[in-house]
């Protein structure tokens, strides 16, 4: 990745909680000490850096002897955890004395750490943590459904190796990322209360996005009726639960 | 034909010719009156000759020798060279406030293919420029500075004001995403107060002109985002002031209280990072200089996204 003296800056990837938090596998593309390490999304993509926005609905310190702040940071499908210490001071102090609940974005770095029981966790270690508002957080929705539907489009591409990555390495069916997204903005235009107009509803479907303020699991509701609907069969799902 | 004229004409050509080339003034001058006022040459056919005599009895090659008509008219976006003498026609686009009394004037000229700074000298005693209005610039050498292109006038500059119109090219471009970055330098910054010298001092001191005082500047190196592409932005002191919502002399108040200059740039973080931006502005290497910004509230159209998402 570096070119000479000034390496590219990473790109911040645009992923649902729900793709991100099964993002466990974890690769570098040289064996330079300092090649950046790369999350790999499910939908095939590289991640070094993601941009979350989301409701911070809880933080807490688990640290035993240092401070070691945790933030649950709420989106329409899922919920991403990330951790701030001693080398992440901005991030930390901003937990510490934040009142939630209140929107924020986050620019980090994605984690993965195993569990005592062998399951693989992801969480974000913040580079920037900021308060924003609700347009920022609706915006962040369509923009994150725009670019995972980008990925998913390009998924069967025989030139894309990190889609053959993620086949590889996951036994996800990307389809279920397709319902993530269409959740998560059936929730945004049901907010702007423009009806949905679309056939799609006609089954008397009604999408249950409800979240609770601990965002620990989400009912996904499929659309029985959507046309060209391959994944049908996929139905309900839990987000990977990343209580432990 | 004036006394006068031939003085400047030497004066051109002195200035013009090359140092390896021994030519007083007077001699230039007085060759210059011999040709006119004797053998009722032309002044730009004697000028010729003139030039011609003194380099026929040195080894300069002509080309290294500007005059009028010798130089080519070139677009802006030709200017990738510096120390050539070249001629342009051009619209003042913009006029900034010179920062030192050694520059008479500074801006930016731009014609069909895009725009380019200028500077004019104090001692070159030329005309004042009027912004919107278009010239034929004559002999203007064109000098670089960490990638950028510029020109000077200069005292042998010709400036002709031309009854017509540019349009301006747009060189800009825009970039939409959300603030990711601000990069260290960014906030609270001093600056070089040498003329024409706008370097960032590193712990008071400037890389070209060592220790100074410095003036104070606001500035954001930032990085945009949208998860497709990544650019990296410049806002200057306006831009700043806009999108962080402070001004310099708050800015320096702050610093001020809290003994320390990074107070500024932690409060800018805080107000701008993280939202969405549409930035636009022209491209100096690898940086987007924020000329216009607005901060993005709109979505993409979950509607049509719906759409995408139920069709794969």
């Amino acid at each position: 990745m570096s070119q000479g003296q000034a390496p590219m800056r990473e790109l911040a990837q645009r992923a649902f909680a729900g793709e991100f938090n099964d993002a466990g596998y974890t690769f570098r593309e040289s064996d330079d000490d300092r090649a950046p390490v790369y999350a790999l999304l499910p939908t095939g993509a590289k991640a070094n850096r993601v941009f979350v926005v989301g409701t911070l609905t809880e933080t807490d310190d688990v640290g035993s002897d240092d401070e070691y702040w945790q933030g649950r940071i709420v989106g329409p499908t899922g919920t991403f955890f990330t951790y701030a210490g001693q080398y992440q001071p901005e991030a930390a102090a901003m937990l510490r004395e934040v009142d939630p609940p209140v929107f924020v974005a986050l620019v980090g770095k994605p984690r993965t750490y195993e569990t005592d029981d062998g399951d693989t966790n992801v969480s974000l270690r913040p580079e920037h943590l900021t308060v924003v508002d609700a347009d920022t957080r609706n915006r962040w929705v369509t923009e994150t459904a725009k670019r995972t539907l980008e990925r998913l489009e390009r998924f069967e591409d025989d030139t894309n190796e990190y889609a053959a990555m993620a086949r590889e390495e996951y036994d996800t069916d990307p389809d279920q990322y397709r319902q993530t997204v269409i959740q998560a903005l059936e929730e945004l235009t049901d907010d702007a209360e423009t009806a949905p107009t679309s056939q799609d509803q006609a089954g008397g479907v009604t999408p249950s996005t409800a979240e609770d303020a601990s965002g620990s699991t989400t009912e996904v509701s499929t659309d029985e009726d959507s046309p060209s609907q391959s994944g049908g069969d996929i139905g309900d799902f839990d987000t990977t639960d990343l209580d432990s | 034909m004036s006394n006068s004229d031939i003085q400047q004409e030497a004066q051109d050509i002195h200035d013009q010719l090359p140092e390896s080339v021994d030519a007083s003034l007077d001699d230039i001058e007085e060759r210059l009156t011999t040709l006119v006022d004797d053998y009722r040459v032309p002044l730009d056919e004697a000028r010729r000759s003139v030039v011609s005599t003194y380099l026929s009895d040195s080894d300069v090659d002509r080309d290294e020798v500007s005059s009028e008509d010798g130089n080519q008219q070139v677009d802006l976006d030709e200017i990738t060279e510096a120390e050539q003498w070249v001629d342009i026609t051009a619209k003042v686009a913009d006029l900034w406030e010179p920062r030192s009394d050694s520059i008479a004037q500074v801006g930016l000229l731009g014609d069909e293919t895009g725009t380019i700074k200028f500077t004019k000298w104090a001692k070159s005693d030329l005309e004042t420029l009027t912004e919107g209005q278009v010239y034929r610039l004559g002999n203007v050498v064109t000098d670089e500075y960490q990638g950028q292109y510029s020109v000077k006038l200069n005292r042998t500059t010709t400036i002709e004001a031309l009854d017509r119109d540019i349009e301006v090219g747009d060189d800009t471009t825009d970039a939409e995403g959300a603030l990711v970055d601000i990069q260290s330098g960014s906030g609270l910054i001093k600056r070089c107060p040498e003329a024409d010298c706008t370097r960032v001092l590193q712990n008071g001191r400037c890389s070209e002109h060592g220790e100074g005082e410095g003036e104070f500047d606001l500035r954001i190196k930032g990085v945009i985002d949208n998860g497709d592409t990544v650019q990296e932005v410049i806002f200057d002191k306006e831009a700043t002031e806009q999108v962080a919502d402070i001004t310099l002399s708050q800015a320096q108040e702050m610093a001020m209280d809290a003994l320390d200059t990074s107070v500024v740039a932690d409060e800018i973080r805080e107000v701008t990072l993280g939202h969405y931006y549409r930035v636009q502005g022209p491209e100096l290497g690898r940086y987007l200089l924020v000329n216009e910004f607005e901060q993005l509230a709109e979505m993409y159209d979950p509607e049509q996204l719906l759409i995408t998402a139920r069709s794969i």
